[in-house]
């Protein structure tokens, strides 16, 4: 019996041999009943595989799964909060009115804010300390801040709106990309930097809304 | 457009798309029946792949990774299958912490035994089927348990081992090749 052959048994009880290799291995099945033995043993193999039977463990593993599980209540499951579209959009929707609100009520847009931007007056919501969109120190930390807020709250939120909101930071990060690399050709652009300001503001308020929207969901 | 859990029912187990949506709102009854429904394949599985001395401890590890991301199952699979997947991924990151891999596959020419001593629990094939499974080296059985077993493809297994379709293959081979006398006795 050919060893090069026997190599082969399997791939031709699984069905993963060429057509060219299957003529081969049959013509030599036909004259090698060593082969043929081999290839039933195989077969017999993969046929008790797949009947195994499961067993049952010896002891009830419940008691101590559910000691474990209620013992950790922080990595429980939570109960998945459905938001429909029109609700996300609503919720961005009230977002924005009220920073355009607190925009007004506050006067001009916070130092160093782009006030011609249209979304200029979303900078105002940030919180003392928070970051403004030109900002890119401080940007960074609230991007960061607010993405790890969001993460720790993904299960809160349908696929759906993960969905929607992936979609939306994934256009503004490449606008932000855009800009940035115009910028590295041409620093002194208004244009540019006004653009590079305005992705960035949106982007915040986009994270900001999808905070909101966990912290209504716990 | 609403979006909802939606679990889907599945032949056989009709109750568990409820249990699951239950038991993802913290419902540690409606868990316990999935446990109930399904440790014996899942135990059956990590006995078969990591042996029996781990298979208590591993199988819990399971159901509790299991518990913990329940939140992520959206019922586009069967429950059953959702959690076969949880229980490859707990085992394969159980085998890498043990490192069973530092005589991975082709390099551990000779079976090992080093499982013969632990309890034995077979299924209807018999006691010797389940004793030569033992003794396959590590990788060899775990390709074995996957493929043959679990219904895994080679690409699947390669992927989830970080190993070659072909010592996937080879794998599978060589152990079948050690296998066939414990069927045939």
């Amino acid at each position: 019996m050919n060893e090069n052959w026997t190599d082969r048994l399997s791939e031709y009880l699984d069905g993963e041999l060429g057509r060219g290799a299957i003529e081969a291995l049959e013509a030599r099945l036909a004259e090698d009943a060593g082969l043929r033995e081999t290839l039933d043993e195989l077969r017999a193999v993969k046929t008790a595989a797949a009947n195994c039977a499961d067993a049952a463990p010896a002891t009830d593993l419940w008691p101590e799964i559910r000691d474990r599980i209620q013992a950790a209540p922080e990595a429980s499951p939570r109960r998945i909060i459905t938001v429909t579209i029109p609700q996300f959009a609503a919720a961005a929707g009230i977002m924005m009115l009220l920073g355009v609100g607190l925009a007004r009520m506050g006067g001009d847009a916070i130092p160093g804010s782009i006030g011609t931007d249209p979304v200029a007056g979303v900078e105002s919501q940030l919180q003392p300390g928070f970051a403004s969109a030109d900002d890119p120190v401080g940007y960074s930390l609230a991007v960061e801040d607010l993405e790890a807020r969001i993460k720790a709250g993904r299960g809160l939120l349908d696929a759906e709106t993960i969905r929607v909101l992936e979609h939306s930071l994934a256009t503004i990060d490449q606008a932000i990309n855009q800009a940035q690399a115009a910028l590295e050709l041409d620093p002194n652009s208004t244009y540019l930097n006004q653009h590079l300001a305005s992705a960035r503001a949106r982007k915040l308020r986009l994270l900001e809304n999808a905070t909101a929207l966990v912290a209504a969901s716990t | 457009m609403e979006t909802t859990i939606a679990v889907a029912e599945h032949r056989g187990f009709p109750n568990q798309a409820s249990d699951a949506e239950l038991a993802a709102g913290g419902d540690v009854q409606a868990f316990e029946r999935l446990y109930r429904s399904h440790v014996d394949r899942i135990h059956t599985l990590v006995r078969r792949m990591l042996g029996d001395d781990l298979a208590d401890e591993v199988t819990q590890d399971v159901f509790v990774r299991a518990w913990q991301k329940l939140g992520t199952f959206r019922g586009d699979a069967a429950f059953g299958t959702w959690l076969h997947r949880v229980a490859v991924n707990v085992v394969l990151g159980r085998r890498r912490q043990l490192a069973i891999h530092r005589e991975r596959f082709l390099a551990d020419a000779a079976p090992t035994l080093e499982m013969m001593s632990g309890r034995d629990r077979v299924g209807t094939i018999g006691p010797e089927f389940e004793a030569g499974l033992k003794s396959l080296p590590p990788g060899a059985r775990q390709v074995f348990v996957l493929h043959d077993m679990e219904g895994f493809k080679h690409r699947e297994i390669a992927k989830l081992l970080g190993v070659t379709t072909g010592t996937s293959k080879a794998q599978l081979h060589r152990a079948r090749m050690v296998m066939r006398t414990y069927v045939s006795r």
